[in-house]
């Protein structure tokens, strides 16, 4: 049985883990087209350092990535907090919508937007792609923050303001510290979604203003370069970092 | 006499058609403990909630120290609550939950450090300062609670079942603790309670609701020895009631027929009417029962036996209590009825048999005489 038990642990993580083991050992192979091992280089990683273009792609990708994640939390979380604090009419239309939006395809988002930007004339670019962004990732925030809030119990509001705290003053030291998690969350939710979405940001986004995925995608097409590989490596180390001090925040919260 | 601390006038409370609170008046002294006691649903918790702030009246007025609490919200009422649940914030340590409501009033650091360590001394927990809420038992949860709203020298402290959720031994501590806590800080107690046994061994004054309603305000003995209403017999403890009707009213003895027996009742003159039908009340503990047997065999037992005309009736069961047991007992009508018997030196075991023929009865004046109510 404990044999067996361990093979099923390693079936599973060698499903997940394969593929991106594949590509980090290649992004130290010294061959530049053939899949064939020739050997340890850290020249892919050289090589892409000097690819301007690329370098501003990949900042492109983290600027709009901050800026969307922020601007969708900060509206996602006064939706959650309007939903759960006050009933209203519209309200279960409003919370449905929510996740009508989550699970619309990319695609029918991304055609939507750009027709609607084509008729208020946006010229494509930043703007309009963080705009898109924003309505990509602002479902998640809510969805995510009105969670814990409906878990929230409002004896602590309660207990808060016999104490003789006002609104503000639960607000500040009771609901933001015991919500604060849930909202990081909703950030780095954010953040990633946007960090990789390639089928929003290719139609909402104009030839001035590149982002990573897109970047990747077009290099691909002309032919595969082990950069890319590089890349993606680093790419991966950035978020697994992100994982880590994610966890380590929330455990000090715990 | 002084100004009562807090003065409820009239107060009712409802939620759409539902009557949560139901013109509910009382006043409480200053430095006094009182119970609100009732089953779930009677609005006790309520009451609180209103006292408190969390709930505004839909009629009537609540006077604190003199003031009117009309639109008054929580943060401003001079009461902090002992919440069921405790509602300690989970994100702060014991010292800082102590502190909320000192902080809030802009207290200076050392003073708030001071008063802080002085109540954390109160409840025994000045170890525990910086532990984390979440790391602490169900007692010591309840210590900070406690610890969090005596801090602030309220007017009036409202405990909302404090004990309900803590094991039997450590809730009979607990009360003992909270009533030396309560007599040295002589602040004002208001507690909702559920458990008779709890309300009667802490409080100065209990108010036995009843859907909205206060049935009885009195002391716990009051309430315990001459209840006010059906209700207010049967909810604090077990008590016998016989159906009875009055046959006459001589001088101050009215006469009433119980179970096929005319007995005589020691209530005042004017009370009742040749006709009325009326409920005889007898606490279990209050009945004597000998069986018929040893009233034969012993002149001297049959003449301590009482005045009282006896009721006769055949032994059902018994039911070991520990310290006492039960003796229940079907009355020749068919009326069962419950009496508490004691162990003795000479009477360590359990002496009636089912089976056994009995007569009950009781000293004269024990009994409680209500208005017939169906």
């Amino acid at each position: 049985m404990k044999w067996l038990r361990r093979i099923y642990i390693a079936m599973v993580l060698g499903f997940l883990y394969i593929p991106l083991a594949v590509m980090v050992v290649y992004s130290f192979n010294a061959s530049r087209f053939s899949m064939d091992w020739k050997g340890f280089s850290g020249e892919w990683y050289l090589q892409l350092w000097n690819n301007t273009g690329l370098l501003t792609a990949a900042l492109n990708s983290l600027v709009v990535a901050v800026v969307s994640a922020t601007l969708s939390t900060v509206l996602g979380t006064l939706i959650a907090f309007t939903l759960t604090r006050w009933r209203f009419p519209s309200r279960r239309v409003i919370g449905a919508t929510l996740f009508v939006m989550m699970m619309s395809p990319d695609i029918v988002i991304a055609i939507s937007l750009l027709v609607l930007f084509m008729l208020l004339g946006l010229p494509l670019g930043f703007g309009t792609l963080v705009l898109a962004h924003v309505t990509l990732c602002l479902p998640f925030v809510a969805i995510v923050v009105q969670g814990k809030l409906h878990g929230f119990d409002p004896v602590f509001i309660e207990a808060a303001r016999d104490l003789g705290a006002g609104d503000f003053a639960v607000f500040r030291y009771i609901v933001v510290p015991l919500v604060t998690p849930a909202v990081l969350a909703g950030w780095l939710l954010s953040f990633t979604l946007s960090l990789d979405d390639v089928v929003i940001s290719f139609f909402t986004t104009g030839p001035t203003f590149e982002v990573l995925p897109l970047r990747i995608y077009s290099m691909v097409r002309l032919g595969f370069k082990p950069e890319i590989n590089a890349l993606c490596t680093i790419m991966m180390a950035i978020t697994s970092l992100a994982v880590i001090i994610a966890y380590r925040v929330f455990k000090e919260e715990k | 006499m002084a100004e009562p601390v807090l003065e409820l006038r009239g107060v009712s409370k409802r939620y759409g058609e539902a009557v949560a609170v139901d013109e509910v008046s009382l006043t409480v002294e200053r430095g006094e403990f009182l119970t609100i006691l009732g089953p779930s649903g009677c609005g006790k918790t309520t009451v609180l909630r209103l006292i408190a702030g969390f709930e505004q009246p839909s009629a009537g007025e609540i006077v604190l120290e003199g003031r009117s609490m009309a639109g008054v919200p929580p943060e401003r009422r001079a009461v902090n609550t002992v919440f069921q649940s405790y509602a300690l914030f989970p994100h702060m340590n014991v010292f800082d939950n102590v502190a909320f409501g000192l902080r809030m009033r802009g207290f200076a650091p050392t003073e708030v450090r001071r008063r802080v360590l002085d109540a954390l001394r109160l409840v025994h927990l000045e170890d525990l300062a910086t532990r984390m809420v979440d790391r602490l038992s169900g007692g010591q949860q309840q210590r900070v609670a406690i610890a969090r709203a005596v801090v602030n020298e309220p007017a009036v402290l409202l405990l909302d079942e404090p004990l309900s959720a803590l094991d039997y031994r450590l809730r009979k501590r607990m009360q003992i603790e909270l009533k030396h806590l309560q007599r040295s800080l002589g602040i004002t107690f208001v507690l909702v309670t559920h458990d008779q046994e709890e309300a009667f061994s802490m409080s100065d004054r209990v108010a036995v609701m009843n859907q909205g309603r206060i049935a009885q305000l009195d002391t716990p003995t009051a309430i315990y020895e001459t209840p006010a209403n059906l209700f207010v017999a049967r909810f604090v403890g077990e008590i016998n009631v016989l159906p009875g009707v009055v046959v006459g009213c001589v001088e101050h003895m009215t006469h009433v027929e119980v179970e096929g027996r005319v007995i005589p009742l020691s209530t005042p003159p004017g009370c009742w009417q040749v006709g009325n039908k009326v409920h005889v009340l007898l606490r279990p503990e209050d009945l004597r029962v000998e069986t018929l047997r040893d009233l034969d065999e012993d002149p001297e037992l049959r003449a301590s036996f009482g005045r009282v005309p006896a009721l006769l009736g055949v032994v059902e069961e018994t039911v070991y209590k520990g310290a006492t047991y039960d003796v229940i007992l079907r009355l020749d009508s068919g009326t069962m009825l419950t009496a508490t018997e004691f162990f003795n030196e000479d009477d360590e075991t359990v002496y009636f048999r089912p089976g056994d023929r009995v007569a009950v009865t009781w000293v004269q004046g024990w009994e409680t005489v209500l208005a017939y109510a169906p």
